[in-house]
């Protein structure tokens, strides 16, 4: 990594054209959930209120820098503090340069600088564990490379001054941090506030770690739901399947089986789960031998 | 912004402020006689803050409301979200320190080794681009290795969310001559 490679790279991004949901959305919630797995392994996380604000997750931001080894194996190589300085001082001259008049303006400098600060991190982490797949600003820096610059934000005084057009706002989650991102249109600004999926997920950890360790005491989905009604979370089965389950099976925290999810706790819990997901990928493998296969067949190179 | 500046001219007497100092409490353990400030208010820092006791006053790092000469030390323990990640920050930050400072008065900075906010050869750098820009103010720059255990066996620190404890590894000092 040197930085004239960081120079070619940073020189490709441009602003979209274009708002798309589908752009960061799923990203944005992906880098909350690799962060959050660090929060979850730590031991200690347990939050004081189901609040997501802007300290929590600049506490976790901080947290996982100083903890990769939570999830990495690998011991941690030195950072490299002056490259990190020139690639932030890159990147800010960059995106001001695409934003045009607008880029020397004072509203635009929260966004500007929390774009530099996420990529940033990207950089740290790599630095650290050279092209891990547990870095949680991967995702961000896809957002970035989509052609959004963004903010993650809890200050309702800024949220309303960039009033961007917020999906899926309910009062509940109004303590939430809030994702703003901005792209080649001016004054145009788009956005999401985050819902309570990862207090929820929080939850549903601490539940299973407590109450189902183990592939014997698995707990079937109505089971954690009922636990989730009494503690006035009331959601449904999609929602728990999507948004908090799978991100925590994923995660390698819990496993599945015929009669529910389980805190993978033995030897054999670990097995099972490998095992599990193994199964799924031979699937996999066979499908695209299959197609491998057929394409042969027709005369097409498809791999 | 009125109620912090009234508390700044009602105390003369006190020369030290904690910038940032979220639940810890740590200015009034380690430099008595010190104004705690944090950007939120008292009552969001009690929010998140079990049994916290101290009066902390709101208060924008970059723009201290006191007059010149006001500190001989200002601390900053592990900073996040403000400090000297960013040039134009860093630089800024140091203007109002040297502002804020009395001749050969004291930044104090605690920091882990991958906070980018107070890594050390960051600050190192930003002093240097700061002394070689200014004529009549310049920092003097040191730093040290601390184990907090042996250095301040009786504070916790905490990471930004106030739920983590933290052990922060460096100790900058920025001294300041006008």
């Amino acid at each position: 990594m040197t930085i004239d490679s960081i120079r070619n790279t940073l020189s490709d991004i441009r602003l979209a054209e274009r708002s798309v949901k589908d752009d960061y959305y799923g990203r944005f919630h992906s880098h909350l959930y690799s962060m959050f797995q660090f929060s979850l392994l730590s031991e200690i996380a347990r939050p004081k209120s189901s609040a997501f604000d802007s300290y929590r997750y600049h506490g976790l931001e901080q947290y996982i820098l100083d903890h990769t080894t939570l999830i990495e194996k690998e011991e941690p190589a030195n950072i490299d503090a002056n490259l990190l300085d020139d690639a932030r001082d890159v990147l800010k001259k960059h995106i001001k340069k695409l934003l045009g008049k607008e880029g020397d303006s004072d509203t635009l400098k929260p966004i500007i600088n929390f774009t530099a600060d996420a990529y940033e991190n990207l950089l740290m982490y790599d630095m650290m564990h050279n092209d891990s797949q547990h870095n949680p600003w991967k995702a961000t820096y896809d957002i970035l490379t989509k052609g959004y610059i963004y903010l993650v934000s809890d200050s309702r005084d800024l949220m309303e001054e960039f009033k961007p057009k917020i999906i899926g706002e309910t009062k509940e989650i109004s303590d939430n941090i809030g994702f703003i991102t901005k792209i080649n249109k001016e004054k145009e600004f788009k956005g999401l506030i985050l819902d309570n999926r990862l207090s929820t997920q929080s939850m549903v950890y601490l539940y299973l770690k407590s109450h189902a360790v183990g592939l014997h005491k698995a707990k079937s989905k109505d089971k954690i739901r009922e636990y989730l009604s009494n503690n006035k979370r009331i959601i449904n089965n999609q929602y728990l399947l999507n948004w908090i389950l799978l991100p925590l099976k994923r995660a390698g925290l819990i496993g599945s089986c015929n009669s529910g999810y389980y805190f993978i706790n033995s030897e054999e819990d670990f097995k099972n789960s490998y095992q599990f997901q193994k199964s799924k990928i031979d699937a996999m493998q066979r499908t695209l031998d299959i197609l491998n296969k057929r394409a042969e067949e027709k005369g097409f190179q498809i791999s | 912004m009125a109620k912090i500046l009234k508390e700044f001219n009602d105390n003369p007497h006190i020369l030290n402020i904690e910038l940032g100092a979220g639940c810890g409490n740590f200015g009034h353990k380690y430099h008595p006689e010190c104004f705690l400030t944090e950007k939120r208010t008292l009552s969001e820092v009690k929010q998140v803050c079990k049994d916290f006791y101290a009066t902390i006053f709101s208060c924008d790092a970059y723009n201290i409301p006191c007059e010149e000469n006001r500190f001989n030390h200002v601390v900053m323990c592990n900073p996040y979200g403000y400090g000297f990640n960013d040039r134009e920050y860093g630089m800024s930050l140091l203007s109002e320190l040297s502002r804020v400072l009395t001749n050969q008065g004291r930044v104090i900075i605690l920091g882990t080794m991958n906070n980018k906010f107070a890594m050390p050869s960051r600050i190192k750098r930003r002093v240097d681009e700061f002394n070689s820009q200014n004529i009549f103010s310049r920092f003097h720059y040191s730093v040290q290795e601390i184990d907090c255990s042996v250095d301040y066996p009786e504070h916790t620190f905490f990471y930004t969310d106030s739920i983590q404890s933290v052990f922060p590894r460096y100790r900058t000092s920025l001294t300041c001559y006008k």
